[in-house]
């Protein structure tokens, strides 16, 4: 897994959103296509890993979940720290987890990269009898935010792919307009931070 | 550890090496002249023999160099590393004798057999710690690697994974408690014990965790270097993924536990140890995580003190210690900006960019921006009043004494955690004030003899009134109380009948520091305001999850306190309260805490009685 040449890009994802919107169905499904709705263990996972092709160069996604973390802010900034695609989630069943997403915008902004791509996802998008954020509504906040939007579901295994696929294209579009050289990426290592701010000085 | 077991397998196998015995066996095989006897019972000295005698053979008859063995100290040592080298060179040594495998490696044992949640749950508390155990011995493999190639700088390595050795040590052991917990049947393991009695030893974490981002600074500058190892761990996404992953694992074991907890039957025997296990982990994530918070701020402090280029007339060195920060919405005289807001121990401080069109962020986790800023307003915590959280939102409301810099002023935090954070600080803050204010009061009221025996703060000591709103779709709660600690009340060596009395005389003499709660600091800010004023009482309002103070005399009628009451509810209580005078009961809570409706002049009049 060390040998640098089963990929062309690498990527750092990160999954934020309210616990129970369903963020660590989203990555199994994505990762291993599976959808276990009673008996799911991601706590002990670090990451999740899945490499696709994408345009034409392989892409290898690391993606992170944070659910239940989120009480130690101070320590898991770090997480943050890397990322170079933020899935913002919500539960288009559950009203709280939308306007919450406000807030985790707003943490983002405060510690993640400040190119860091995003993607608004309306999760569990097959519930139509529960579902009390519209479509519209959704889109209209990815709006303002100024970020793509699309709604999924895990347990039916609608547009999970085309999350994820979505993202990170928008970040292969970015690291090919900042001038990284794509094919070199696998190699010379990409970060996000260095390519942000590569010149400045250590921390105070 | 589990009934049935009286110590774990590791003490066991190095009490088994300390006798000697295995070393003799050994030996006994490897030489074909001479056999050694196999030493008695607690004999070290035979023991070490043995060990020399092993040793000396195996240089002798296998060719072994010493580097390929360890040392008869590492059979006495109690540090797992030591114990780990004399296990490597045994099962080596083994596997000469015959090519079947040996002693097995500690990471690889069998997994326990896999049947239900319970079972699931136990088993990836296993199998997530014995990969993360092979993790640290990755990262340690690579470490000593970079210390032999000479590849970044020797005084930064310990940087790049400070605290290594212990962190490992530590958790090797955990490791042995946790293996031990899942060889044992279900119904009896104590992982929550075990975790719970670890609690203190998880600050290994801590020198780790506040040095992170220098890790991962270095890890950073150094990615050219450290490509040369690129085949042990490659450099960027790798070597910062493993960065983060102790924090990541500490983080982890309370959601471990309670994923355990959830599938443990009710009847399980140790489940208070269960819960004391989880709470454990979560106190212990939370220490590590306030540690660096603490660290964080005492950077954000220097700063503050570096960036500010207008102070305004604030002092920097009697700021105190920085206790949170952020970049908040403020409301103010009906205009909303962002600004920089600084809570520290004695101010409270606004600040702007001085170029206003720089970006928000202050975050300490990036390079820090070059940013002036520019102290607008701050104000005293002494001049604190009162602080309201606004129901329905995320909003503190700050009211300053009329004089202060800040007379109100609402702050819109992202979320209600910060939000209570910030509440919880302040009202710390007004609290140990009061405490420390009390002596240096009672000498202002003593110098001045016309004030003292004028002015009074008034503490109700009957604890709430409370406002009832009949309205027919919604009760309105509204409760008074007074400043008087309720705990404490009975207490105190002045009766709780006569609060009355109480009240003046703790207004004319001394302040009675005990006496005190932490909404007395609104009380105490007002004490030098009411001083002109005859005879004022100090009384807290609860309306909803509302809670200010108003002022009123003892000789107060019904008609006025309801005015007064509605008015501040006006004015603090945010919109949803509309029309509220037509249908607001008031009630207040007694010394014995029931709650006693207010309808007339002799009602208050016996209520503040």
């Amino acid at each position: 897994m060390s040998n640098p040449r089963n990929y062309d890009i690498l990527i750092k994802l990160l999954l934020v959103g309210n616990s129970g919107v369903g963020k660590s169905c989203l990555l199994l499904r994505f990762t291993d296509d599976s959808f276990t709705p009673s008996f799911i263990t991601t706590i002990g996972i670090d990451f999740k890993i899945r490499t696709v092709p994408l345009d034409g160069q392989r892409v290898k996604m690391q993606i992170w979940d944070t659910a239940g973390q989120e009480r130690f802010r101070t320590i898991t900034t770090a997480y943050y720290r890397n990322a170079m695609g933020i899935l913002l989630v919500y539960d288009v069943t559950d009203r709280k987890s939308f306007e919450d997403i406000q807030t985790w915008y707003q943490n983002v902004q405060e510690h993640a990269a400040d190119d860091v791509n995003k993607i608004l996802v309306g999760n569990k998008c097959d519930s139509d009898d529960a579902r009390v954020v519209s479509y519209d509504e959704g889109k209209e906040l990815a709006d303002r935010l100024n970020i793509p939007f699309i709604e999924t579901s895990a347990k039916s295994n609608t547009n999970v792919d085309e999350a994820f696929f979505s993202l990170s294209r928008q970040i292969k579009q970015r690291l090919v307009d900042t001038g990284m050289p794509t094919s070199t990426i696998g190699q010379s290592g990409l970060n996000i931070a260095s390519s942000g701010s590569s010149s400045s000085g250590k921390c105070c | 550890l589990p009934k049935g077991l009286s110590t774990d397998f590791v003490t066991l196998l190095i009490r088994l090496f300390r006798k000697g015995v295995p070393f003799c066996i050994l030996y006994n095989h490897l030489s074909a002249s001479r056999a050694l006897d196999i030493p008695s019972e607690s004999n070290p000295k035979a023991s070490k023999k043995s060990v020399y005698d092993f040793l000396s053979i195996c240089q002798k008859n296998l060719a072994l160099s010493q580097s390929d063995l360890f040392m008869i100290s590492d059979v006495f040592s109690n540090n797992i590393s030591d114990l780990k080298k004399v296990i490597t060179s045994v099962s080596r040594i083994v596997d000469l004798f015959d090519e079947s495998n040996g002693t097995a490696p500690i990471l690889d044992g069998p997994a326990p057999p896999l049947e239900g949640p319970l079972a699931k749950a136990v088993n990836e508390i296993l199998q997530t710690e014995r990969r993360y155990a092979n993790d640290l011995a990755k990262i340690e493999n690579y470490v000593s690697q970079l210390q032999a190639q000479d590849i970044i700088a020797a005084d930064k390595i310990p940087y790049l994974f400070p605290n290594l050795r212990h962190l490992i040590d530590f958790e090797t052991w955990l490791l042995i408690g946790i293996e031990s917990n899942a060889d044992v049947d279900l119904q009896s393991h104590c992982l929550g014990l075990l975790f719970a009695k670890m609690e203190n030893d998880f600050n290994v974490y801590q020198t780790y965790a506040l040095n992170q981002n220098r890790a991962m600074e270095i890890a950073q500058e150094e990615v050219e270097s450290l490509q040369k190892l690129s085949y042990l761990i490659e450099p960027t996404y790798e070597l910062q993924s493993l960065l983060i992953l102790p924090v990541q694992r500490l983080c982890k074991y309370h959601l471990l536990l309670k994923q355990l907890i959830k599938y443990t039957p009710p009847d399980f025997p140790h489940q208070d140890d269960l819960n004391a296990g989880y709470e454990a982990m979560k106190r212990a994530a939370n220490m590590i995580n306030e540690a660096r918070r603490k660290v964080e701020n005492a950077q954000a402090l220097k700063a503050f003190r570096l960036h500010t280029e207008e102070w305004n007339g604030l002092n920097s060195s009697t700021l105190g210690d920085l206790l949170y920060h952020g970049v908040y919405t403020v409301t103010r005289d009906n205009s909303e900006r962002d600004h920089h807001i600084y809570l520290f121990q004695n101010y409270l401080v606004c600040c702007r960019d001085s170029d206003v069109t720089r970006s928000r962020s202050v975050s300490l986790q990036k390079k820090p921006k070059k940013r002036e800023l520019v102290v607008k307003r701050f104000i005293k915590v002494s001049d604190i009043d009162a602080v309201v959280q606004i129901p329905n939102s995320y909003e503190l409301k700050v009211y300053g004494n009329p004089h202060s810099g800040i007379p109100e002023m609402t702050i819109h935090f992202r979320n209600e955690e910060s939000r209570t954070q910030w509440y919880t600080a302040i009202r710390q803050l007004l609290d140990q004030m009061i405490a420390v204010n009390t002596s240096k009061e009672s000498t202002i009221l003593g110098a001045d003899s016309s004030a003292s025996s004028n002015s009074s703060v008034a503490s109700l000591h009957m604890h709430k009134l409370s406002l009832d709103s009949v309205s027919t779709k919604r009760q309105s709660l509204l409760g008074l109380y007074g400043t008087v600690q309720e705990e404490d009340e009975s207490d105190s060596n002045t009766g709780t009948n006569s609060f009355v009395s109480e009240t003046l005389e703790i207004g004319t003499s001394n302040i009675n520091s005990e006496g005190f709660s932490p909404s007395a600091a609104a009380g105490h800010a007002a004490h030098r305001d009411s001083r002109e004023q005859e005879r004022q009482m100090k009384v807290i309002v609860e309306y909803y999850a509302h809670r200010f103070t108003i002022a009123i005399s003892p000789s107060t009628t019904y008609e006025s306190l309801i005015e007064k009451v509605v008015k501040k509810v006006r004015i603090c209580g945010g919109q949803e309260n509309g029309d509220i005078q037509s249908n607001l009961r008031i009630r207040y809570r007694d010394e014995d805490g029931d709650y006693i409706l207010l309808m007339n002049d002799e009602d208050v009049q016996l209520a503040l009685e």
